[in-house]
């Protein structure tokens, strides 16, 4: 059977695209939220998203925590880290810039400020070389499938959780009170506060929720790979403009859709195509859709926020 | 005699930072002219790696003349802005920074994969070193004057309009669309003078040269130092060159010292470093002219409401 290496072969890359757009969407999610509701272009995100695997690193590498209790304090810590920021700079910025682009612009700047400090403090905590839990705190164990292809089950944890993610925070921003209220400050935050609505409240918990979110992406991957380094939070963070891009601003479903595109196709290319070309898909996708459709292909309506 | 003696071996000393933040300066003032005209457009820093590669290889490869081959590098990057904005004319806000992201690091995916011209990973080495610390300083002086009169007169007044009201300007029969290419153009052709001089000063280009780091940096410049005015740019391209080498010396935790000041800043000081300069001239002159149209609605309420009573 000379076709079935490579039927394993191409399962195998199906199943590590799967993980990888599992992964982005968890990441992407977070974001996707805070620029949707609050017009936060959070460029700490990426850093957030490290430092969180940061975290259960340093708790769990000398046996202090298992891997359940230092994922949610992990994920504690990366939502307090984009609190941070929400209190210390993006709620002056919001309150006290009357021009909507100077606010913008200001807070990706102090976004870029929140990046480098944490950056700056896992680089020194850990030697800024490339760092990772402990294999013992998850007992990987594989599947094989047909051929050549396996499943770990780290990796089957990964997909479920970000599925899991995607439904819980559409149907939170949907059907919640809490999440009518973030739609209220979305669509028109002065009028939602006359009404009653805590905007400020809004505003942090929410950022809370996008920083958690990125802080399981980065404790699950640091998880899986075991070899994390600063400059991966960067990649992860351009490839979730495309995904933002493709998906629709703010849309938890265009999200997960262009999460997962996106990783095939990047997979595809690094595995059959011209390798090198990979960093261009986002980046030619992000150009195509903003010139065709600004919307993003999977938006309903169109939401035009400038 | 003692006085120029030190002066020049000051000026020996750190003849490389003047150069980067004279290159920084130029690549400042392309993210900063289009900002003030209320383009969010970071595509000044995809120019710059355009720049460099014309204006070096054209210098290596065909041996033009620096003066030619700058000049032909930075009417490249004009015709390509130009089509750029035609092509991004849509697009407002942050959905037209991140489209001009992706066009800068699309810049470099390009130029990394090109390798027949660029050389691709290795990058294209060797350039000739073709133009001195004075030239690029006049050039800077030539920008900043330009930047000055685009800034006062009809046109300061009618890119200012576009800025804060298209469908007024509009309305006053302004041709929002040819002002905002007008604003993209310049924009690419400083960014690709920054890049050109780089690339014939330093002597050698790489792919990720032009890369997310750069845009940051650029950006940062100009929203720290104030996008309101060129010298806001220039202020920003001085201290963002000149305050990470003074940093490095209070140790391993300079980058954060460096994050933090950012995020005040950004945070605090809407109008950037430039606005308290600005101030702090204007109360040394004992606010001998007030202006009210200077001082912009917020400050000219408490007269016009003590008037009125």
């Amino acid at each position: 059977m000379p076709g079935a290496p490579a039927a394993g072969e191409m399962l195998q890359q199906l199943i590590n695209a799967i993980v990888f757009g599992s992964v982005l969407t968890l990441f992407a999610l977070g974001l996707s939220l805070a620029w949707g509701t609050l017009d936060v272009l959070n460029l700490a995100h990426g850093a957030v998203f490290i430092f969180a695997g940061y975290l259960t690193y340093e708790l769990t590498r000398q046996g202090a925590l298992s891997f359940v209790p230092a994922l949610i304090v992990s994920m504690v810590g990366a939502g307090a880290a984009t609190v941070a920021l929400e209190v210390l700079a993006f709620r002056f910025i919001r309150t006290r810039f009357a021009n909507k682009r100077q606010a913008e612009l200001s807070m990706l700047v102090a976004s870029i400020g929140g990046a480098i400090i944490i950056d700056q403090v896992v680089s020194n905590e850990t030697g800024a070389t490339t760092f990772g839990p402990p294999s013992s705190i998850f007992k990987v164990r594989e599947y094989h499938l047909t051929g050549s292809a396996g499943i770990t089950n780290i990796q089957i944890l990964i997909v479920v959780v970000a599925v899991l993610a995607a439904v819980g925070l559409d149907q939170w921003v949907r059907r919640s009170r809490q999440g009518r209220a973030v739609r209220a400050v979305a669509y028109d935050p002065v009028t939602s506060g006359l009404l009653g609505v805590n905007v400020s409240f809004v505003a942090i918990s929410t950022m809370f929720v996008a920083g958690a979110l990125a802080g399981l992406a980065g404790v699950l991957l640091a998880v899986n790979l075991r070899a994390e380094e600063v400059a991966v939070g960067q990649d992860y963070l351009l490839t979730a403009f495309a995904i933002l891009i493709v998906g629709g601003v703010g849309s938890v479903r265009g999200a997960v859709l262009a999460a997962y595109l996106i990783a095939i196709a990047e997979t595809a290319v690094v595995a059959y195509g011209p390798t090198q070309w990979r960093d261009g898909i986002a980046f030619l996708l992000i150009l195509l859709v903003l010139l065709v459709r600004p919307q993003g292909l999977f938006a309903k309506a169109q939401f035009q926020r400038a | 005699m003692q006085t120029i003696a030190s002066i020049s071996s000051w000026y020996a000393n750190n003849e490389t930072l003047i150069q980067e933040i004279l290159i920084y300066a130029l690549l400042a003032f392309s993210i900063q002219v289009a900002l003030r005209s209320g383009i969010f457009s970071l595509a000044g820093v995809g120019f710059y790696a355009i720049g460099s590669y014309a204006a070096g290889l054209l210098v290596k490869e065909q041996a033009w003349p620096t003066a030619l081959a700058v000049i032909a590098a930075v009417l490249l990057c004009a015709l390509l802005g130009w089509a750029l904005s035609v092509l991004l004319v849509r697009l407002r806000d942050l959905y037209l920074a991140l489209a001009t992201v992706a066009f800068d690091l699309m810049v470099g995916v390009v130029a990394l994969n090109w390798s027949s011209l660029t050389g691709g990973p290795l990058g294209t080495v060797g350039i000739p070193i073709s133009v001195t610390t004075l030239t690029i300083f006049i050039t800077v002086l030539g920008a900043a004057a330009m930047l000055a009169l685009m800034q006062r007169g009809t046109i300061g007044r009618t890119l200012v309009a576009v800025r804060e009201d298209e469908q007024l300007a509009r309305s006053l029969s302004v041709n929002v669309r040819r002002y905002r290419e007008l604003a993209f153009v310049i924009s690419s052709m400083l960014g690709a003078l920054a890049g050109a001089y780089h690339a014939l000063l330093f002597t050698d280009i790489q792919a990720t040269d032009a890369g997310f780091e750069l845009i940051v940096l650029a950006l940062t410049m100009v929203v720290i130092g104030g996008f309101g005015s060129w010298t806001g740019a220039l202020l920003g391209a001085i201290l963002l060159t000149w305050i990470p080498i003074e940093l490095t010396s209070i140790g391993q935790w300079w980058d954060a010292v460096y994050g933090a000041m950012m995020i005040v800043v950004a945070t605090f000081i809407p109008g950037g470093l430039i606005s308290l300069v600005t101030i702090a001239g204007r109360a040394s002159r004992g606010r001998a002219r007030p202006s009210l149209l200077r001082r912009g609605s917020a400050a000219a309420a408490p007269p016009a409401s003590s008037s009125g009573a």
